[in-house]
């Protein structure tokens, strides 16, 4: 409940900072709906050629869509900014603000900052997966939509574990904001099912750039593609890595020598 | 003449030192410059199986040759200049580039210069990779590969003015991302990124010869793949160049009003 509230405080920051600069969340508005447009006119310039890709259709790709964007909306507005925040102050030596406040650390490290205008991808990311489902409709049972629920979070936390190791690393070395955008670049290759791609791209996007489970595997749980074995065995994945993460940034911060100290 | 030969060989040691010291920007440059062609490829050679093999004569192995010279050609052709003219109006910078005897628009030119030779080895040493991986394939043909030549050149002109015109924004406004935004949306929708032209919906196939975007980018990239006669590709060299001209024309104007509507702070 604490957590909850520390939570919606940061969001109040956000959006107070937000009201400063008032011209800027309209803009970053605009550049949110163009990559919309742009993702749907690239759908639709391929489907204008093909009835499907790999066997998805134009709905199901939708739903791939609208997960990519709510999930690049999540991380690009909560985690990143505040991973790569943390970042800074660990090389600036001003984490010592971070560590002497009575709350976790870890939870503080990675919500703290939050860009408020990603709200209008997690927004249009949202529609797009109502849309697509409400087409698709007849189609999902509540076995589906429990697999989806699950694999959601599962996805989720293994992007989240993922993040707090790409920040953690910031204890030892200072060449890692690029690494940052490179992650971001990467996960532009969750906007189609992972199934599409060559091998050696498919499972590096499954276990090293984790946007498999974030994205591809979600939509094919809502379309009844998946089994119960490979969405147990997604959690059975997420849990020991987001405890690893955890473990690995208790790890980092005993590592901290501090600014003053 | 002399003196510009000096100016240009002096931003290019210049640059390449500031280049060779931040290599892993490189890297970073490279994985942006590399996904979205192999998004692209993956997904049309996809619809092409789906379609039993082809679409409209395109075989996967034609999908991964156009991407990967694509790749290369928009490498060669797409620079910039938004970017640094956001910061020199900013922050005042660009009244010490005007002290100077030489014009601006020489030192972004031999920046660019610079930044493509440096990587043209790395971005050549990738495409021959992705060759291999995607198994794409291409009958060679000399004529088209030395037509191709002027028209990457041209493109590269092309999309430099075209950039510099919209960078003058930068004296009206100082927002001017979103502006980007629009452009590189409308680019990408026109250039022929997305697909070859000939893939493409009647109505994109029907506009896209009428803007500028796909004179710099599917227009080279079609060059080198043979798919025009010379003729044609002579017709397309002069398309390029009257865009040039009129685009020319545009930026010299709004360069210069844009400077008398700068005015830097403290000085």
């Amino acid at each position: 409940m604490r957590y909850l509230r520390l939570f919606r405080l940061f969001v109040r920051l956000g959006v107070m900072g937000e009201m400063a600069y008032r011209a800027n969340f309209f803009i970053h508005a605009f550049e949110c709906l163009i990559s919309l447009a742009t993702g749907l006119s690239v759908l639709w310039i391929i489907f204008s050629r093909t009835p499907t890709i790999h066997g998805w259709t134009w709905d199901e790709l939708l739903a791939v869509l609208g997960l990519y964007f709510l999930g690049f909306g999540l991380i690009a507005g909560v985690v990143g900014p505040s991973i790569k925040q943390f970042m800074t102050d660990v090389w600036d030596g001003t984490l010592d603000f971070l560590l002497i406040k009575p709350a976790n650390h870890l939870f503080l490290a990675t919500v703290r900052k939050i860009l408020i205008w990603h709200i209008v991808e997690i927004a249009l990311g949202a529609t797009l997966v109502t849309v697509s489902l409400y087409r698709l409709g007849e189609r999902i049972g509540l076995e589906q939509a429990s697999m989806f629920v699950i694999l959601l979070v599962a996805g989720g936390v293994l992007l989240y574990a993922f993040w707090i190791c790409l920040g953690t690393l910031a204890f030892w070395t200072t060449r890692l904001e690029n690494v940052l955008l490179v992650f971001y670049n990467m996960y532009e290759a969750g906007r189609w099912p992972v199934g599409v791609y060559p091998s050696w791209l498919r499972y590096s996007l499954t276990f090293i750039v984790p946007v498999a489970f974030a994205v591809t595997m979600p939509a094919e749980a809502i379309l009844g593609r998946l089994t119960w074995p490979v969405v147990l065995g997604s959690v059975a994945l997420a849990i020991p890595n987001l405890l690893f993460a955890r473990w690995f940034f208790g790890v980092g911060i005993r590592h901290y020598s501090g600014a003053s100290a | 003449m002399g003196h510009l030969w000096r100016f240009y060989k002096g931003v290019f040691r210049i640059i390449m030192a500031r280049y060779l010291q931040y290599r892993t920007e490189t890297v970073i440059w490279l994985v942006q410059l590399v996904i979205r062609p192999v998004l692209f490829l993956v997904v049309w050679s996809a619809a092409a199986r789906t379609t039993g093999g082809q679409l409209s004569g395109y075989t996967p192995s034609d999908i991964a040759a156009y991407f990967i010279i694509g790749m290369v050609v928009h490498h060669l052709v797409v620079a910039w200049p938004m970017l640094g003219w956001e910061e020199r109006v900013k922050m005042g910078t660009l009244s010490y580039l005007l002290l100077r005897p030489v014009d601006v628009i020489h030192r972004d030119i031999g920046e660019n210069i610079t930044f493509k030779s440096l990587t043209l080895v790395v971005i050549a040493s990738t495409a021959i990779a992705l060759w291999f991986a995607f198994d794409a394939s291409l009958r060679v043909n000399p004529a088209s590969i030395a037509l191709a030549i002027p028209a990457i050149l041209l493109g590269a002109v092309l999309f430099f003015v075209v950039a510099w015109t919209l960078a003058m924004a930068v004296f009206y406004t100082t927002q001017i991302d979103a502006m980007n935004t629009a452009f590189f949306f409308a680019m990408l929708l026109f250039s022929g990124q997305i697909a070859p032209l000939a893939l493409m919906p009647p109505a994109i196939q029907t506009v896209a010869p009428w803007l500028p975007f796909w004179w710099y980018i599917g227009f080279p990239i079609e060059v080198i793949l043979n798919h025009f006669t010379p003729i044609q590709v002579l017709q397309g060299l002069g398309a390029q160049l009257v865009w040039i001209g009129v685009v020319g024309v545009v930026m010299r104007a709004v360069y210069r009003r844009g400077l008398h509507n700068y005015t830097a702070v403290g000085i």
